[in-house]
């Protein structure tokens, strides 16, 4: 049985997949290098769960289950890159929370809520400024 | 004796490896192609770390055009690299 962690990453790939700024360079669990033509590009990797309340478990399980996912938004460019992410970062906004559809990923998950937005970071080692922009979603589901 | 000018025409003769014509903001001028070192930024974005290497006499200033064939790069930063010689951090442009 596919655990629903990795049916969230699939469907989180498949729902921001095709976004106007990042486009088909969506990629899970994504360890190798990007090149430039994989970019600008959106990483989606799970991260932990903590269950804050034991009297919610239920045959052992958790009934609620808050999984972190970070989403992880690179642009390479000369000019204009933190516009660029603050853009990709629009299209995930209305592509996640714009109808209940969509923000229970067609019904797999109770909710999919905006946790946190962390600090930009950037860097420019190679031969064009490298921003990337992470994002951490919670996404409730049993 | 002192690093001079014929040291330096050694340094940059067309015969060292990775001589190359460049043109800086439309001065043709002799340098050494540095701009090959594979890089990475944040061990996930993949790209190349370019750079020049020119006499220090050479006017090369931040945010001058170099054109290398037929590529062109923004100056980003200019650090010194021994007697005479100057190493230009390029950006493609």
């Amino acid at each position: 049985m596919t655990h629903m962690r990795t049916q969230i990453r699939a469907a989180l790939v498949a729902r921001l997949t095709g976004l106007s700024t990042t486009g088909t360079h969506v990629y899970a669990s994504r360890l190798r290098p990007l090149t430039d033509s994989e970019l600008p590009a959106l990483l989606i990797s799970s991260e932990g769960e903590e269950y804050d309340d034991g009297a919610y478990l239920k045959n052992n399980r958790p009934v609620i289950r808050p999984l972190r996912v970070r989403l992880d938004i690179f642009v390479k460019a000369v000019s204009g890159y933190e516009d660029t992410a603050d853009a990709a970062l629009a299209d995930i906004e209305t592509a996640l929370f714009d109808t209940v559809a969509h923000n229970t990923l067609d019904g797999l998950v109770m909710s999919t809520t905006l946790a946190s937005i962390l600090d930009p970071e950037m860097d420019d080692s190679t031969d064009k400024p490298v921003v990337r922009l992470p994002v951490i979603l919670r996404v409730n589901y049993s | 004796m002192p690093f001079d000018a014929d040291d330096l025409a050694v340094f940059f003769d067309p015969d060292m490896p990775g001589y190359v014509d460049a043109v800086i903001d439309g001065v043709p001028v002799c340098a050494l192609d540095r701009r090959k070192g594979y890089a990475e930024a944040f061990g996930l974005v993949s790209g190349s770390s370019p750079a020049l290497l020119v006499k220090s006499s050479e006017q090369a200033d931040r945010g001058s055009f170099v054109i290398i064939g037929a590529e062109v790069y923004t100056i980003v930063n200019v650090h010194s690299n021994g007697p005479g010689r100057v190493r230009l951090i390029l950006e493609s442009a």
